[in-house]
């Protein structure tokens, strides 16, 4: 067979070896100036960055999906900054209690830590996280549970499912008086008063 | 006889026409957008998406088209011709189908900078250069089978980056195989169509050489690209 496959006519030893390194240069060049910023974000010689060629590896292609009808559940709106409290509550040994308490209209909405400041056994700790409206002598009123649990800490998010008074009854079942220190932010007002004198 | 003036232009000019290339790999080269979705998503058997994602694939995978350019540079009987792509598909088919079936995963960094070896091999081997440079030929039926081989590979990342249902993957990835072939066989007909009619033109001596320096470049490039992923974007 004769030259099938390649050029008639080769270069010279010379050439070819001259052409391997011209083409690894040049594509070397390339790769380090051009590819390796936009690519993959790596711009050794700074290259990218001069030329605003980094630009395009900041680029993301985006579809917009349409929000559920209201979408209420992904996004909520207030008039008012939201507000934040830190609260120790003091709770005395044997079974001592107390609700903390928030006033919320329905839809409002809060995030909240609480924890037991120092507790030898989580599982001497109570707590029931719930809501009622507001009370009318005579009337009977409403109340639900949003969580009821032995332990010493909590985390979540809440919106109010209607308009009243909504909290944490805290039970210390130790032996000891021991401190609950309840965080919040959100949209809601606190109840004034709620935390005995010492 | 070359004036290296003209072979670095031209050379230059493939360097531009390469780096237009890599620009859209994210979107055109692996499979991306709502035909990855599509396969993350599919259960069961589906020929025809297959069939169409594994053609396009082809169609638009430019290493496996320098490499088939490559092959078929200076090919002149048209039995050559078929006797090279098939033993191109033979050892693609073969690497395809056992990686996505027996669950064979290869880095598809490592794995695509051999196929940017496969184009810098061709292009070294069009110049004569291992006659010129090592005083010998390596088989080059042998060398097409088995870079087919690593390109078999190249599609298997692909197709098992995007974690295909065990529901009918066995008919899924051969309409995919199929799929490339019918890609490769489209692609190939107007790249051949191309080089019959360079050939027949007077400035196809001139310009042989330059363009297969041209894909000597781009071979590095790609080369070089799929090795600086490997080393710069671990675990993707």
């Amino acid at each position: 067979m004769d030259n099938e496959g390649q050029t008639a006519q080769p270069p010279s030893k010379r050439s070819i070896a001259k052409m391997l390194t011209g083409s690894l240069t040049v594509a070397t060049l390339a790769l380090v100036l051009f590819v390796l910023p936009v690519e993959y974000q790596y711009d050794p010689t700074g290259f990218g960055r001069l030329t605003g060629l980094d630009q395009l590896a900041a680029a993301t292609e985006w579809t917009e999906l349409d929000m559920p009808e209201g979408g209420v559940d992904i996004a909520r709106f207030y008039d008012q900054p939201f507000r934040t409290d830190t609260i120790d509550i003091p709770l005395a040994a044997e079974d001592g209690d107390l609700e903390y308490k928030l006033q919320m209209r329905q839809g409002d909405s809060i995030v909240y830590s609480w924890r037991v400041l120092e507790i030898d056994n989580p599982e001497w700790f109570w707590s029931e996280f719930h809501g009622h409206t507001e009370p009318t002598p005579g009337a009977v009123g409403e109340v639900m549970f949003y969580r009821r649990e032995t332990g010493s800490t909590d985390n979540g998010s809440f919106v109010a499912p209607f308009e009243g008074i909504h909290g944490w009854y805290l039970q210390n079942q130790t032996e000891y008086p021991v401190v609950v220190r309840l965080e919040i932010a959100g949209f809601y007002e606190v109840i004034p008063d709620q935390i005995p004198a010492e | 006889m070359f004036t290296a003036r003209r072979n670095w232009g031209l050379a230059l000019f493939a360097l531009f026409a390469a780096l237009c290339a890599i620009a859209p790999d994210v979107a055109a080269h692996g499979i991306a957008g709502k035909d990855a979705d599509f396969v993350a998503n599919a259960e069961g058997i589906h020929i025809f998406p297959y069939l169409y994602l594994g053609a396009k694939h082809m169609v638009t995978g430019y290493d496996h088209l320098l490499f088939l350019l490559g092959v078929i540079f200076f090919l002149y009987r048209l039995s050559h011709v078929a006797l090279y792509v098939t033993l191109f598909s033979i050892g693609h088919s073969l690497t395809l189908l056992f990686g996505v079936i027996g669950g064979v995963y290869v880095d598809s960094y490592l794995v695509d900078a051999i196929i940017g070896l496969s184009v810098v091999y061709k292009a070294f081997d069009n110049l004569g250069g291992f006659k010129t440079v090592f005083g010998f030929e390596p088989n080059t039926k042998m060398a097409v089978l088995a870079f087919g081989l690593a390109h078999g590979f190249g599609l298997a990342t692909k197709v098992q980056a995007l974690d295909p249902s065990q529901n009918g993957l066995m008919t899924n990835i051969i309409s995919f195989n199929v799929g490339v072939e019918i890609g490769q066989l489209l692609a190939l007909s107007l790249i051949l169509s191309f080089m019959l009619w360079w050939r027949s033109t007077s400035g196809f001596a001139r310009y042989a050489v330059a363009t297969n320096i041209a894909i000597l470049v781009a071979g590095f490039l790609l080369t070089e690209y799929q090795l600086a992923g490997y080393f710069l974007q671990p675990g993707i």
